[in-house]
């Protein structure tokens, strides 16, 4: 037995064998050919380049039918250099004069290309050489003759070992048969680790030297909890895990049941628990985890990796699908939230020096007036396929909810006039995410139909701590008596004026502020959608009265550990399962 | 005939990355013409994804670019299009 430590990259425990993914980057030796082969060489090289064409149009289409377009863009780019005359050209020439294998001509010269990329200063174009790398061996081993489509003999328990797995091979994957993946490179956000989880595969990557000391079918444990693997494990290890396994397919039954039944206290408050959604992709989830429709919606995705727009009917198209699948609860589609230097079709907008105070979201949009009333009219349009409420983000001011009311009327007055139908009494909101909206929530609470308090913004702002910088991370602290104050603010000044108020952000995931949230009377809770069944369990668990109790003690204390503190006991106290608390 | 030459300043956000450069190539392929890339003395095929990206061309430089043959003139308009509209496709 031998463990290797990892970090986790895709949640689940699994017990297989191991099936060992070849290394991509080949050594290729020198080898000499007769001055009569020189013309078989060339051609033999021609035709593989063909053939592997063919075989990267086939990973692309597949590609295209799973998910989004972006990782078929990129195939097809990379795919230019199967016919790359430069390419081409010099690996023909060098096998005519230098009188080599059209494998070794091919390597040999793709390399030096690449050294080029690999000295330029700007790290985009020393990271695509990673890619090319990949496609150009793809092509050598298909010289050699070496099988690629080496997944199709995968058995039924098969754990993938890899020293990473290039996005090729990723995406060439078979969904069904793999049981879990280990990669000694990667991080919790490579591809491996992406693949994984949509794949709903344990995953461990970047565990070091496990290459070098599995064999092919040996038994593998890969513990995608702790981050760890276990080479050939002692029976007691093995049993172990077989048993954790069949826990955690229980744990999975119990999830199943529980997203039948309602986000209701014991003493009967309802509360709407529902997604935060990016991807089409996810709405499948909804129904699985039990989420009352879409809390969130961002529309940013629609936007991002593209030179232009996309289109009112590429948007309309994609809201509908949004409201369609929330049925028959409701959907909260927010405007775009992004600066302007995200918009790769707006360059003239500078890099920002602080773009969290700069020009983005409902400020970019009232700008960009176009981009604005163009996702406008779609978020309308989808109005008749579902129960759609629009919500703008980063309001700050109630001028700036006027002017979007504004255009959001004037659109309307638009479609009418046109003919098309929407719903004319969809009800607006805004995010509530910046301390001067919720110091002033009382106006904006008299122009909205709801509030959605964004916690991850709203703390950073209030504690002027950027979440991403690692130095002060540990003031990022969602339980601090500013931040609870402000949250206990936003929900009082709704109800004060007769409006429904949520919460989307990553806070409300922790159970400690799902239940001093509900102490506070919130309406709605919106959180990833695999969030969702801890959520709900906790909320099930929980009196209202008590949840009441808690949220008022815990609004009078001192300090974000002392009221951490006291919402670890009071949870237990409560009887709300150990592993929430 | 004689080749056409013109003088370029890349507008695009990205420069010519990945998929821009894709984009690029493919249009070029478009001509018979032959076209060629040239920054800083460096002379490459436009029609050539190892090419174009090996100058790694950044927003705000400027390049040159050259066509020869019969669609050469829509060759160089286009492509110089290209260069210089960030919103086009």
């Amino acid at each position: 037995m031998r463990e290797f430590a990892g970090i986790s990259a895709s949640r689940g425990v699994a017990v297989g064998k191991a099936f060992l993914v070849a290394p991509r980057d080949l050594t290729v030796e020198h080898r000499a050919i007769k001055p009569t082969e020189v013309e078989a060489e060339q051609v033999r090289l021609e035709r593989t380049l063909a053939v592997t064409r063919d075989e990267f149009a086939a990973l692309r289409d597949e590609v295209k039918k799973h998910k989004t377009s972006i990782r078929a863009e990129i195939l097809d780019a990379y795919m230019l250099i199967l016919d790359d005359e430069m390419l081409t050209g010099h690996a023909l020439k060098k096998i005519a004069e230098e009188k080599v294998s059209a494998e070794y001509a091919f390597k040999t010269t793709l390399d030096g290309m690449l050294e080029v990329f690999e000295a330029m200063e700007d790290s985009y174009f020393r990271e695509r050489a990673v890619d090319f790398r990949d496609v150009g061996n793809r092509v050598v081993l298909n010289l050699l003759g070496v099988a690629y489509r080496i997944f199709e003999d995968l058995g039924e328990d098969a754990v993938l070992v890899a020293h990473d797995l290039p996005p090729s091979d990723a995406a060439a994957l078979p969904r069904g048969k793999v049981r879990a993946i280990v990669t000694e490179v990667g991080s919790r956000t490579s591809h491996t680790a992406i693949m994984a989880q949509s794949m709903e595969v344990p995953a461990v990557v970047g565990a070091e030297g496990v290459m070098g000391y599995v064999r092919a079918g040996d038994l593998l444990v890969v513990d995608g909890i702790d981050g760890r693997v276990v080479v050939n494990p002692t029976e007691k290890v093995a049993a172990h895990y077989r048993a954790l396994m069949r826990e955690l397919a229980e744990e999975e039954k119990r999830r199943a049941r529980l997203a039948e039944l309602p986000a209701t206290t014991l003493d009967g408050y309802r509360i709407e628990l529902s997604a935060n959604v990016e991807l089409l992709a996810e709405l499948e989830a909804l129904k699985r985890h039990g989420c009352d429709g879409v809390g969130l919606y961002r529309t940013e995705f629609l936007f991002l990796h593209r030179r232009d727009l996309p289109s009112e009917e590429e948007q309309l198209d994609a809201y509908r699908k949004v409201a369609e699948a929330s049925l028959p609860h409701t959907c909260i589609i927010r405007t775009v939230d992004i600066g302007g230097d995200k918009f790769l079709s707006f360059p003239e907008v500078a890099r920002e020096l602080n773009p969290y105070l700069g020009l983005r979201a409902i400020r970019f949009c009232l700008k960009r007036r176009d981009i604005f009333r163009t996702q406008l009219r779609a978020i309308l349009r989808a109005t008749v396929y579902g129960k759609v409420k629009i919500m703008f983000p980063m309001i700050s001011d109630v001028e700036e909810l006027r002017a979007a009311k504004e255009v959001l009327a004037d659109v309307g007055e638009e479609l009418k006039k046109e003919g098309r139908p929407f719903e004319e009494e969809a009800e607006v909101g805004i995010m509530v995410e910046v301390p001067s909206a919720v110091l002033s929530a009382d106006v904006l609470a008299r122009e909205c139909d709801f509030f959605s308090l964004g916690t991850n913004d709203l703390i950073q702002y209030t504690l002027a701590v950027d979440r991403g910088n690692e130095k002060i991370a540990y003031l990022y602290e969602p339980f601090h008596p500013a931040v609870l104050k402000l949250i206990k603010a936003t929900a009082d000044a709704a109800h004060r004026n007769g409006i429904w108020v949520g919460v989307c952000g990553e806070m409300v995931a922790d159970a400690k502020a799902a239940v001093l949230l509900l102490g506070l009377s919130f309406d709605e809770f919106s959180a990833s959608p695999a969030s969702v069944p801890d959520i709900k369990t906790a909320v099930r668990a929980t009196r209202y009265v008590d949840a009441r109790h808690v949220a008022e003690r815990a609004v009078r204390m001192t300090s974000g550990a002392e009221i951490r503190a006291y919402l670890t006991e009071a949870l237990a106290d409560m009887g709300v399962p150990a592993f929430l608390c | 005939m004689a080749a056409i030459r013109k003088e370029v300043v890349v507008k695009h956000k990205l420069g010519l990355h990945a998929r821009p450069a894709a984009s690029f190539v493919k249009l070029a392929r478009k001509f018979e013409a032959d076209v060629i890339l040239e920054k800083n003395g460096e002379r490459v095929n436009a029609k050539s994804i190892m090419g174009v990206m090996m100058l790694a061309v950044a927003r705000g430089e400027t390049v040159y670019l050259e066509a020869e043959g019969k669609d050469g003139a829509k060759a160089c308009e286009q492509l110089s299009a290209f260069l210089e509209d960030g919103t086009a496709a």
